[in-house]
């Protein structure tokens, strides 16, 4: 049993994939004669149509000999036309070179001739098989063990639009997209400090994915990004199509419901994020960015928490604590109130929902069970149909179908309510995946309630909160602050406190700086005082 | 990664943790609410055949609540007309038997704990009472909020009634108990209070009264119930003193007559305080209520202004009337009754121990010669809008 498990989960690289014979590596030089060269690549990039080799002849008597290879579709064509072809091959006919030979050649080449921004000199074939599958246009030059990469990498992409996932009133309405060197653009943009490190590195082995690590030296604990660049390391896998694969390989716990990264899509968030010393991981191909290490409290945080005052707020922070407790337990608190303990309701309520189920041919347990099935279900085709018509599936579909089960007297009204109430309490936290993770308490509750009541669901969250305290994300407590609670705290936590009073970063990351906002009105009201007692 | 020895412990926890839900609880507990009859009530009486008692239980028709306010409901429409109650009485030796007698009637499980009035038969209540209030302690299923009441007649009158505002005859007669605030002549107290009293005291309470009627209850007035049994009514300006005295009083009316000519004028009382205090203890305790009634005047039938002497005279006889009310509750229990239902004994054990402990064996004999000197001060805080 122990050992299926270790087997299916465990890390450990298996030998399934065969090594292929001829995988381009670093240690391959490249060859002096052009041809060969040439001939190499195609070797590697056997049956692979959308490379495009492109020989050409240079200079004024147009005896050295050049080529260009890149992808089709990966480049972009009019810079491989225009600072590549033309300033080689019609800029310099008009004139003899300076010179002809030699390494003098190559360097008036590069640092000379060409007009592209990116250019790096490499002398093997690793690097320019992967160049060229990057989207780079790789020039080869007659008589040199070298080649330039240089930068064309231009595609079809989406451009930035607002994050779908995280829409906030009051705040920035720009979100990640696809490519890598944007997100990361978006980042910078935000936090132009010259201590904001970014490390690539570059995972799956078909996909050599563009992993990019970042965080804020002297604000993010050293330990924690050494973790972060430790877990990454050890992921050996086929691909990395997406951050979730990331974030299920790193992850500390993969038995708990609760997500243990962060995830977002919007620069903003990611920037208050390394600035209260979180490190972030930037995936290419994908506008969602994990942020790491986390806590239950920030992923029941929006954006919007700052950015309104503090009042409202808290307010709404308090609305969403309780909107995930009622994502969790409503339908459990139903059943075990109504089939358990009735006497805990007042009489009214207790005499109305007998008799809303009057006539129902189901127990109230599988009255819920079939009613939040069904919303999932619900919600579910809801995402799959496009926009508009999925809304209108989820909003009209819930209530024509509530509606026709209740008139058809299968479901109580009041069960509908309930679950209603609980979908709806799901949808109002902010983060999908810790809202899915509540939505599938939801069940074990309602278990729970149906075998023991009240007490089932006491047991239920004693256990949760037993998980929730042993829980850690990358050495952080996933409860902190409410773990190791410390009184400055408290200004960012149930309620947020108004912002000059949030001196100090939040301290679960165990920040190396702590000053936050230096609240310096008090200087100016004494610079004033101080001068009108001068006159 | 979970190391194989910490998953088997997991699972032999989660296996504890299942085996401790078949043994502490409870799945078998399970009842939906559907399948439950809410008891809004239950009345004592005595029956004919000798030594047993007749229990009538107040049964809600759920059905027929919902319908009439549902309007357009789907399922259970088309009930209007129904009762919205039925009271199904039973003969039985103890009430939990009658309770069991029901189930080879009904086909829900009968559940007290929405249990909102007991009422006990004039007749029950005259043969003793602790036999009949036993079970309202023993078990935990009856509702300590439930109200208490002893009828003047039969119990099952007060069961039976057809109430016209409120659609329950059970809500009717608990919320009837939510009126302290408008007056002071009855006994406001539930059935936790009543427990409480009646044991703390040697089964002397002082406790509701009902008077039934085709469609409604007059609550005014109190029964007396010395060692667990009725031993006669307190008439509501007699209750109302001995709020009074008791300082439970939290609104009510006094009417007085006008200091200006024949008409009337009524004094509403916002609230009252009562300081009590022993005043001597030998040879005989006496005691010394002062009761301090703050008030407006809501009706003064016999012209606009009201000066400041008037005033003061319509406080003075307002005073005067309740120290008169006062004193008709204390004489009546003193010298009638001749039990303890001002909570001297529970003063002097309170506040005089040493003095109690002398007291305590002929407390009972000694009570009706105990002196009460009463001083009442009435203060009319607004005389009301009258331009």
């Amino acid at each position: 049993m122990t050992n299926v498990f270790s087997k299916l989960f465990s890390g450990k690289k298996r030998d399934i994939y065969f090594e292929m014979d001829i995988s381009p590596d670093k240690n391959k030089k490249l060859k002096k004669n052009i041809k060969e060269n040439e001939k190499q690549i195609h070797e590697y990039l056997y049956d692979c149509d959308d490379v495009i080799t492109r020989d050409f002849y240079m200079g004024q008597m147009q005896k050295h000999e050049m080529a260009l290879m890149y992808i089709d579709g990966m480049v972009n064509k009019n810079d491989v036309q225009e600072q590549i072809m033309k300033s080689l091959m019609l800029l310099c006919r008009n004139s003899p070179l300076e010179y002809t030979l030699g390494q003098n050649f190559f360097n008036m080449v590069k640092e000379g001739l060409l007009t592209a921004a990116d250019v790096k000199e490499v002398d093997n074939f690793g690097e320019v098989v992967l160049g060229i599958l990057s989207g780079d246009t790789i020039l080869f030059i007659d008589k040199f063990e070298k080649a330039l990469i240089i930068s064309t990498r231009g595609w079809e992409k989406r451009g930035v639009q607002e994050p779908t996932t995280e829409a906030v009133i009051r705040g920035p309405r720009d979100g990640f997209t696809e490519t890598y060197r944007v997100n990361i653009a978006l980042i910078r943009r935000r936090i132009k400090d010259p201590n904001l490190k970014v490390k690539t590195i570059k995972l799956g082995r078909h996909t050599r994915t563009d992993v990019g690590v970042l965080f804020i030296q002297g604000v993010a604990n050293p330990n924690i990004v050494d973790e972060v660049l430790k877990r990454l390391n050890t992921i050996d896998m086929a691909g990395v199509l997406e951050s979730g694969y990331i974030e299920q390989m790193i992850e500390g716990d993969w038995l708990s419901p609760f997500p243990q990264l962060r995830r977002t899509e919007r620069p903003d968030v990611v920037a208050a994020a390394l600035m209260e010393g979180n490190v972030v991981i930037v995936t290419d191909n994908t506008p969602f960015v994990l942020l790491c290490p986390t806590t239950l409290l920030s992923l029941l945080q929006s954006p919007e928490d700052y950015y309104e005052r503090w009042y409202i707020a808290s307010m709404i922070r308090l609305l969403r604590f309780t909107a995930a407790f009622f994502a969790m337990t409503f339908p459990a608190l139903y059943i075990a109130m109504t089939a358990f303990h009735p006497g805990m309701l007042p009489t009214d309520l207790a005499l109305s929902i007998a008799a809303t189920r009057e006539g129902v041919p189901f127990s109230a347990v599988v009255e819920a069970l079939v009613m939040v099935f069904s919303l999932e279900v619900l919600r579910e085709a809801g995402v799959r149909l496009p926009g508009p018509i999925g809304q209108t599936i989820g909003i009209v579909g819930g209530l024509v179908v509530g509606e026709a089960a209740v008139r058809a007297g299968i479901v109580s009204p009041i069960m509908v309510i309930v679950v209603a109430v609980n979908a709806i309490s799901s949808f109002a936290i902010p983060n999908y995946s810790l809202a899915i993770g509540f939505r599938l308490l939801t069940f074990i509750f309602i278990f729970l309630a149906a075998l023991a009541g009240l007490y089932g669901v006491m047991l239920g969250l004693l256990w949760l909160t037993v998980h929730l305290v042993s829980l850690k994300s990358f050495g952080v407590h996933y409860l902190s602050p409410f773990v190791s609670f410390r009184f400055s705290e408290g200004k960012d936590f149930v309620v947020r406190g108004p912002m000059p009073s949030m001196e100090i970063r939040p301290g679960y990351t165990r920040p190396e700086d702590m000053d936050r906002i230096n609240d310096r009105r008090h200087d100016n009201m004494e610079k004033a005082e101080d001068e009108n007692a001068d006159k | 990664m979970i190391s194989s020895r910490r998953f088997f412990q997991r699972c032999l926890l989660f296996g504890l943790a299942m085996l401790a839900f078949c043994i502490i609880s409870a799945c078998w507990d399970y009842r939906d609410i559907d399948r439950r009859i809410f008891v809004g009530g239950v009345g004592v009486d005595k029956s004919l055949q000798g030594g047993r008692l007749k229990i009538s239980f107040l049964i809600p028709i759920v059905r027929a609540i919902a319908g009439g306010e549902g309007g357009g409901s789907g399922g259970g429409g088309g009930s209007g007309g129904e009762k919205p109650v039925i009271v199904e009485g039973t003969v039985a030796d103890t009430i939990t038997e009658g309770a069991r007698n029901l189930a080879l009637r009904l086909n829900r499980d009968l559940f007290f704990e929405h249990m909102r009035i007991v009422v006990i038969g004039e007749e029950v209540a005259r043969n003793g009472l602790e036999s009949v209030i036993n079970p309202f302690m023993r078990q935990t299923e009856f509702n300590r909020r439930s109200r208490i009441a002893i009828v003047q007649g039969k119990a099952e009158n007060i069961m039976g009634i057809k109430t016209i505002i409120e659609k329950l005859p059970s809500s009717y007669l608990d919320s009837l108990y939510g009126n302290a605030s408008f007056s002071g002549k009855f006994v406001e107290g539930d059935l936790g209070d009543f427990l409480h009293q009646i044991h703390s005291f040697g089964g002397n309470a002082l406790m509701s009264k009902m008077v039934p009627d085709t469609n409604e209850v007059n609550i005014g007035g109190g029964a007396v119930i010395k060692h667990y049994k009725l031993v006669g009514w307190l008439s509501e300006e007699e209750i109302q003193g001995i709020n009074f005295f008791l300082g439970k009083i939290t609104g009510g009316s006094i009417t007085v007559d006008d200091p200006r000519g024949n008409g009337k004028c009524t004094f509403v009382i916002l609230n009252a305080h009562r300081k009590l205090q022993l005043s001597a203890e030998e040879p005989v305790p006496e005691f010394e209520l002062k009761v301090l009634a703050e008030g407006n005047i809501s009706e003064a039938t016999e012209g606009v202004s009201i000066d400041i002497e008037d005033e003061e005279i319509i406080e003075r006889r307002v005073s005067e009337k309740i120290r008169n009310e006062i004193l008709k509750g204390t004489t009546r229990l003193q010298d009638d009754y001749r039990v303890d239902l001002l909570r001297l004994g529970e003063f002097l054990h309170k506040y005089h121990p040493k003095l109690w402990k002398i007291y305590e064996s002929r407390w009972e004999d000694l009570f009706p010669d105990v002196k009460i000197s009463v001083s009442v001060t009435a203060d009319i805080k607004n005389i009301g809008v009258t331009k």
